[in-house]
C-alpha cells in the first residue's frame, strides 16, 4: 500500500509538491488524524490539474513505458518523486528510473487506455480489432491462470523430452560398453536382444562341452572342407579290412567219420598218457558190452586181476579173450592219440594267432588317409598282446613242443587260465577294432555317396553354421555378466520409455483440458460482465455481451478472444451511446477484478464515469466499493463532483484528497471530514508567513494553499458544490447566512482578482520571469485573510 | 454477486480422472515446483524411473 507521495519535483505538472508542507502530519488534526493515504482515496481535481499526472506516475511504477516528462518551464532542472509505502520502504524516481521495482505490476488501471485496449475504441466507428481481441486473450490467460496451466504443461513437455533425452543417453552409453565386447564377435545389439530367452537359459557349466563340441564342429569343418577340396581323393578311397575273427579254444575235429567241434583243454592234452590212453580208448568202447563197462570201471584198482572175472589172469587163461579186447583196445588208443596230437595242433594255432596278431600295414595307410576327409572320435586301437602275455604264450607253445615230443608223457604247467584270459582280451580287442573298421567304412561310403549327390555343401554350410551358434553361446556364456547386465538396462530402459509415453499422454491431455478451461473461463467471464452490465445499468439487460475465443497454445498469437455487443442478435457496437459504452466497460473491468488472482494489488480509477447520469454514477460508488473491498488498496480519481459525494458516503474507510494546480505546481491535498480544519491550519500558516523564508518552494507551496483555501471554500462552503441533491446544496448554502453572501459579493472582484493570481496571473508562470515574489503573494494572502470569507 | 474464489487448482489436478492408476501416481510424484533434475530424482526414489544408479529407492536398500 501507498502511505503517500512523499515529494514530486519537475515532473510534468509536479514542478514542486512535498506532501509534508501541504499536508498535516498525523496528530496536528485531532478531529481526522489520519493524514496518509488510506486503503481507498478519492481524489478529487477538475481537468487540468493534474490528476493524470498522478495516475501516470502510477503507471510508471506499474511498470508501463510511460514517459515522466519534465516540466516545461525547468527542463534543465532534476527529476525526482519519493514514494512511501506502508511499511516505511521507500521508491525513488531519479534519473527517469524507479531505484526498484516494489510496485511492478501492482496497479489495476481503469482509463481510456484500459477501454481502448482490451473494450473497445472510444472514438467513432472503430469496430473491434485484431489487437485488441489478442490483448483480451491475453488478459483472460492472465485472469484464468492459464499461463500458470501453461507453465504446466510445458513442465510436462520438457520433462519428457529431458527423460527421453535422458533415458537415450542411458542406453547409448550401455550400448557403447556392450557394442565393445560384442563387436569383435559381428554380433549386434538386435541379436542380442533376439537371443536374450536363450542367452538368459544358458549355463557357465556348459561352457567346457560347448568348447569340446565347438573343437569338433571345426575338426569337421576341415574334413569336409578337405574333402571339397579333393574330390578324386574321395572316390579312390579305400575301405579298412577287418582283422582276424576272434581266438577260440574249439577245434573242428572228425570224429566216427563226422566232423564235430571239440573243445581243446590244455591240461587234459597234457596229462595224456598211456592209462590215461587206455582208459580214453575204455570210455570209446563202454557201451559195447556192458560188462566192459563195469571191466574198465575196475581196470585202475585190480591189476592183474580180470576186470570181467576177477579171477588172476595166469596161465594163459582168457588170453584169447583179453587179446581180442587188446586189439580193440590198440586202435582206440592209436586214434586216441592222434586226436590228442590234432588238438595240440589246433591249440598251437591259436597260440600262434595271438602271438602274431597285428594291424595290416594297408590299414595304416588307408587310415592316414581318411582322416583327413573324416572326423573320427576315435583313434584305430593298437591290436597287440603284451610283453607279459606273450611270455604266458611262448611258455604254452614250448608246452605244446615237449608234449609232441613225448605224447604219452604228462606235461605240466600249462597256464591255462591266464591264456583263457589272454583269448579274452584279444578278442575283445579285435572287436572293437573291428567294430571301428566297420563304422568307419560306413563314413566312408556314406561320404562317397554325400560326395556323388552333392551334399557336402550343404553339409559344410551346416557345419558352419552349428559353429557360428556354438560360437556365440560360448561368447554368451563367457561374458553373460555383461549382457545380463545390458539387459537389465535395457528392461529399465523400456520402463522408461512407459513413463515418456504416459508424459506424452498426459501432455495431450492437459492440452485438451486448457482449451476447455479456457473457453469454459470465457464463458464464465462473460457472464460476469453482462451481470455487471444489468447491476450497473439494468436498462441495458436487453443487450447481448459476446466473446469468440480460441487458444492455440503453440502459435504466435496464442489467444483471441473477440467481443460484441448484440441487440436481437444483430451487432450494435457502433450505435451505443457514450454511456453505454462506458456502462460495458466499467463492467469489463469489474469482471476483471473479480477474476484477478492477486487481491493485493492497487485500483486506480481513472475517472470512470464521465457520461453517466446522476443513477449510474450510485450504482458505479456501489459496485467499485464492493468490487474493491477485497483488493490492497483503491484510488479514485474524478473530477465529477456528484461522483466524487457517491464515494465519500459509500466508502465508510476512506481519505479524501483535491489535487489543485496553481499553475505553478500540481498538489495533492488532503481534505478532512470537517474542512474548517485545513482551512484553519492553513490559514494560521498565512498568518506567520512573516516569520517564513520567502524561498521558491514557500511561493509555490503558500500559493498552492492559497488557491485550496480560496476556491474549495467558496465552492464548497458557499455554494454546496459537493452536496449530492438540491436540497442538500440549499441547506449548505443556507447555513453560510445572508451576510456571508453580502461580502462574497461585494468582495467579488477582489476575490477574481486573487483567483486570476493563482491561476493564470502572477503565481500561474512564477518563476520564470520573475512576475511574482514572496511579496508579492503575501499582499494577495493579506488580501484573502482581509475577506473573512 | 458471489466473490471469485481464488484459482489454486493445478491444470494436472483436474485430469487425475482421466487417468490409470500408474499415471496417476506418476501426477503425484512430480512437484512442479522443482526442476527437472529433481524431478527425475523424485521418480527415482519412488521407482518411476530407473537410470541403474543410487537414486533408487531399491537400490538404496
Amino acid at each position: 500500500m501507498i502511505k503517500k507521495v512523499d515529494k514530486i519535483l519537475n515532473v510534468c505538472s509536479f514542478s514542486f509538491f512535498d506532501w509534508d508542507k501541504i499536508n498535516p502530519a498525523k496528530g496536528n488534526n485531532p478531529n481526522d488524524p489520519i493524514d496518509t493515504f488510506k486503503k481507498n482515496n478519492i481524489i478529487f481535481g477538475e481537468n487540468g490539474n493534474g490528476k493524470s499526472n498522478l495516475i501516470n506516475i502510477f503507471k510508471s511504477l506499474n511498470g508501463q513505458d510511460i514517459e515522466l516528462e519534465k516540466h516545461w518551464d525547468y527542463l534543465s532542472e532534476k527529476q525526482e518523486i519519493k514514494l512511501i509505502l506502508d511499511n516505511n520502504s521507500e521508491t525513488f524516481f531519479i534519473n527517469s528510473e524507479w531505484s526498484n521495482n516494489i510496485l511492478h505490476d501492482k496497479f489495476i488501471v481503469f482509463d481510456k487506455h484500459f477501454v481502448d485496449k482490451y473494450v473497445h475504441s472510444l472514438g467513432p466507428g472503430d469496430r473491434d480489432s485484431s489487437l485488441r481481441r489478442q490483448e483480451r486473450g491475453k488478459n483472460i490467460i492472465y485472469l484464468g491462470n492459464f499461463a500458470s496451466y501453461n507453465n504446466e504443461i510445458d513442465k510436462i513437455d520438457t520433462l519428457k523430452n529431458t527423460i527421453s533425452e535422458k533415458n537415450e543417453a542411458y542406453l547409448k552409453g550401455k550400448e557403447f560398453e556392450i557394442n565393445t565386447i560384442i563387436s569383435n564377435k559381428n554380433i549386434t545389439i538386435e541379436e542380442l536382444q533376439e537371443n536374450k530367452t536363450k542367452i538368459e537359459k544358458l549355463k557357465e557349466n556348459d561352457l567346457k562341452n560347448r568348447k569340446n563340441k565347438l573343437e569338433k564342429e571345426e575338426n569337421k569343418l576341415d574334413k569336409i572342407s578337405n574333402a571339397l577340396k579333393e574330390k578324386d581323393k574321395i572316390k579312390e578311397l579305400l575301405f579298412l579290412d577287418e582283422i582276424g575273427t576272434g581266438f577260440s579254444l574249439i577245434a573242428q575235429m572228425i570224429e566216427e567219420g563226422k566232423e564235430k567241434e571239440i573243445e581243446i583243454n590244455p591240461p587234459e592234452i597234457f596229462s595224456f598218457t598211456t592209462s590215461k590212453g587206455v582208459q580214453a580208448t575204455l570210455n570209446k568202447i563202454y557201451h559195447k558190452k556192458d560188462f566192459i563197462k563195469t571191466g574198465l570201471s575196475l581196470l585202475d584198482s585190480q591189476k592183474g586181476i580180470c576186470p570181467f572175472c576177477e579171477q588172476k589172469i595166469k596161465n594163459g587163461d582168457y588170453i584169447q579173450t583179453i587179446k581180442d579186447y587188446q586189439k580193440i583196445f590198440d586202435q582206440s588208443f592209436a586214434e586216441e592219440e592222434q586226436n590228442i596230437k590234432k588238438l595240440l595242433s589246433e591249440y598251437r594255432k591259436v597260440l600262434e594267432g595271438i602271438r602274431d596278431l597285428q594291424v595290416s600295414t594297408k590299414n595304416k595307410n588307408i587310415w592316414k588317409q581318411i582322416i583327413q576327409f573324416i572326423s573320427i572320435d576315435k583313434e584305430l586301437p593298437n591290436v597287440f598282446i603284451s610283453d607279459e602275455d606273450r611270455d604266458v604264450i611262448k611258455n604254452e607253445l614250448s608246452l605244446i613242443l615237449e608234449k609232441e615230443k613225448n605224447i604219452l608223457d604228462e606235461i605240466r604247467g600249462t597256464k591255462i587260465a591266464q591264456v583263457r584270459g589272454i583269448i579274452e582280451k584279444t578278442n575283445k580287442l579285435t572287436k572293437e577294432y573291428n567294430d571301428l573298421v566297420i563304422e568307419i567304412n560306413k563314413k566312408i561310403k556314406q561320404l562317397k555317396k554325400d560326395m556323388v549327390e552333392g551334399k557336402l555343401v550343404v553339409q559344410k554350410s551346416d557345419i558352419v553354421k552349428d559353429i557360428s551358434e556354438l560360437d556365440k553361446e560360448i561368447f554368451f556364456i563367457e561374458n553373460k555378466k555383461s549382457i545380463k547386465r545390458y539387459f537389465e538396462i535395457l528392461k529399465n530402459y523400456e520402463s522408461n520409455k512407459k513413463v515418456v509415453e504416459s508424459l506424452e499422454k498426459l501432455f495431450t491431455l492437459l492440452k485438451n483440458k486448457i482449451i476447455d478451461e479456457f473457453n469454459n473461463f470465457v464463458s464464465n467471464y462473460f457472464s460476469l460482465i453482462k451481470s455487471f452490465v444489468k447491476e450497473i445499468s439494468p436498462t441495458m439487460d436487453i443487450f447481448e455481451i459476446e466473446g469468440e475465443s480460441r487458444y492455440d497454445r503453440r502459435s504466435r498469437e496464442a489467444t483471441q478472444c473477440g467481443f460484441c455487443i448484440k441487440y436481437k442478435g444483430k451487432e450494435c457496437t457502433r450505435s451505443l451511446s457514450e454511456g453505454e459504452k462506458q456502462v460495458i466497460a466499467l463492467s469489463f473491468f469489474f469482471a476483471q477484478l473479480k477474476k484477478e488472482n492477486n487481491k493485493k494489488k492497487i485500483i486506480v480509477f481513472d475517472d470512470p464515469i464521465t457520461s453517466f447520469d446522476a443513477g449510474k454514477r450510485k450504482s458505479t460508488a456501489e459496485v467499485t466499493q464492493r468490487e474493491t473491498n477485497d483488493f490492497g488498496q483503491l484510488f479514485i480519481f474524478t473530477c465529477d463532483p456528484l461522483f466524487r459525494e457517491f464515494c465519500l458516503n459509500q466508502f465508510s474507510d476512506r481519505n479524501f484528497y483535491y489535487i489543485f494546480k496553481t499553475k505553478g505546481s500540481s498538489s495533492i491535498h488532503y481534505v478532512p471530514k470537517k474542512r474548517e480544519t485545513i482551512y484553519d491550519s492553513f490559514e494560521t500558516d498565512f498568518k506567520n508567513m512573516d516569520s517564513i523564508n520567502g524561498s521558491n518552494e514557500n511561493v509555490v507551496i503558500f500559493g498552492q494553499k492559497l488557491r485550496f483555501c480560496l476556491e474549495t471554500k467558496i465552492k464548497e462552503d458557499y455554494f454546496g458544490y459537493s452536496q449530492d441533491s438540491l436540497s442538500n446544496m440549499i441547506k449548505q448554502v443556507s447555513s453560510k447566512g445572508k451576510s456571508k453572501f453580502d461580502k462574497l459579493i461585494d468582495n467579488k472582484d477582489m476575490i477574481l482578482q486573487i483567483y486570476n493570481y493563482c491561476n493564470t496571473g502572477g503565481l500561474a508562470h512564477y518563476p520564470k520571469d520573475g512576475s511574482t515574489s514572496w511579496n508579492e503573494l503575501k499582499d494577495k494572502i493579506k488580501q484573502y485573510l482581509d475577506l473573512d470569507l | 454477486m458471489e466473490k471469485e474464489s481464488k484459482k489454486e487448482i493445478k491444470l494436472i489436478d483436474l485430469i487425475k480422472n482421466q487417468v490409470k492408476t500408474d499415471e496417476k501416481k506418476l501426477i503425484e510424484s512430480i512437484d512442479f515446483e522443482k526442476n527437472n533434475e529433481e524431478i527425475i530424482q523424485d521418480l527415482a526414489k519412488h521407482n518411476i524411473l530407473n537410470f541403474g544408479d543410487s537414486q533408487n529407492n531399491d537400490k538404496k536398500s
